[in-house]
């Protein structure tokens, strides 16, 4: 082959075979994705009502993190093209050269099928079937159908970003429960107010890659209002924990202390013109224009939001921190 | 240099002709060497662990049977 005789015929491609270190291939596994899922997922396992041998759940969480980060490395292999040319997203690891196409399908293949086969083998077939699922919906329906289709790719795809608590929540008890849906459930409901901030002010970047996000398809002004009227429901969805008994008084005053400022955010997001100025010149992650700073806030905020949500739990349910709410619960 | 020169085969339609060697060869720069080494380590490991993690899950998953049975 003309590649192997002469690689320099073709450097691109010669070099993404022979030059790419372990780092590339862990940077496709989407390490900061990985770590928000990791913790949610601990949440989940920790606050089950079925205590799990702890070597156990380690084992679980780590087959849960592989298998988010496999289904990470499907996404960045379908997407090379749509992150070539976004800025926020063309120093990942195959847009700049370092890794080929097919090498992150292999990894992501791998990947996923033993992290399946070692959930099955910590924890339970259940847990193992919602992992493979997540995969699939992640890589497959969201991926390669719904990013491209439709406004509402990530409303439905977030389905797949909110299984990790669920499946922490079935790996130690074995099956789904009311509980497990309503952690399901404030993920579903949190990612589209926290993905449509950042597309705002990164508007110019989907439109330029052709992906039909909400500010693009339906215009900043619609996206503002939907994402006050999600983070709303979101903040009252959020209280649900605390009724069936699963929050006790501390997840109750965090949850209505950080609601009360995600609705202030969002507030501030829908009376802004977030979103009409384009995308910011920098492509770093948090780089914004100056009207767009109400929507770079919510975004950041809807991170430390959730991850004080399931702290909470986590602190309720894994350091004797819990207190029952008066009057409510089981 | 011809195709015959190099693999003494004649090339015909269905022959095996990827199969045999050609004498020729990739030079790799020490960097590339030094990267494929590294990633050759990491597989390993990654192998390792994952051989790791079974027998782990198998003893923990072992002792929890017996505890059971000897509890029943």
């Amino acid at each position: 082959m003309d590649t192997l005789t002469h690689p320099e015929s073709h450097p691109a491609e010669g070099e993404a075979v022979i030059a790419a270190s372990p780092r590339d291939f862990f940077d496709l596994m989407k390490p900061r994705v990985m770590t928000l899922v990791v913790f949610t997922a601990c949440a989940g396992l920790v606050a089950a009502p079925v205590a799990m041998d702890p070597v156990l759940a380690v084992i679980a969480i780590l087959s849960l993190a592989v298998g988010a980060g496999a289904a990470g490395a499907l996404n960045m292999a379908y997407d090379a093209d749509i992150d070539a040319t976004m800025q926020r997203t063309r120093k990942r690891p195959i847009p700049r050269g370092a890794v080929r196409v097919a090498d992150a399908y292999a990894m992501g293949v791998i990947a996923s099928i033993l992290s399946v086969l070692m959930m099955a083998l910590a924890s339970n077939y259940v847990a193992a079937g919602l992992l493979a699922f997540s995969i699939f919906f992640y890589a497959v329906v969201y991926t390669m159908y719904l990013k491209r289709s439709t406004p509402q790719n990530i409303v439905i795809g977030g389905a797949a970003g909110a299984f990790p608590p669920m499946i922490g929540w079935v790996a130690a008890t074995g099956h789904i429960s009311v509980d497990a849906i309503i952690l399901f459930m404030i993920i579903f409901l949190w990612t589209p107010p926290h993905s449509w901030a950042l597309a705002l002010y990164k508007c110019g970047d989907y439109a330029a890659a052709g992906v039909p996000m909400m500010p693009v398809a339906k215009g900043p002004k619609s996206t503002r209002l939907q994402i006050l009227l999600y983070s709303i429901v979101l903040v009252v969805f959020a209280g649900a924990p605390v009724l069936t008994g699963l929050g006790g008084i501390g997840y109750a005053l965090t949850s209505i202390g950080g609601g009360l400022l995600f609705l202030l955010l969002a507030w501030r997001v829908y009376n802004s013109r977030a979103g009409e100025a384009g995308s910011a010149e920098e492509g770093a992650l948090y780089a914004v224009r100056a009207g767009d700073k109400a929507a770079r806030d919510l975004f950041a905020y809807s991170i430390g939001y959730l991850t004080v949500l399931f702290a909470a739990l986590i602190a309720e349910h894994g350091f004797g921190a819990y207190v029952a709410v008066p009057g409510v619960g089981v | 240099m011809t195709e015959q020169d190099k693999t003494g085969v004649e090339q015909t339609p269905f022959g095996g002709r990827e199969g045999i060697p050609t004498g020729e060869s990739v030079k790799l720069t020490p960097e590339q060497e030094a990267a494929r080494k590294r990633r050759n380590v990491a597989i390993g490991l990654s192998l390792l662990g994952f051989c790791a993690l079974v027998f782990v899950v198998t003893v923990v998953r072992l002792t929890q049977n017996f505890a059971q049975g000897a509890a029943s």
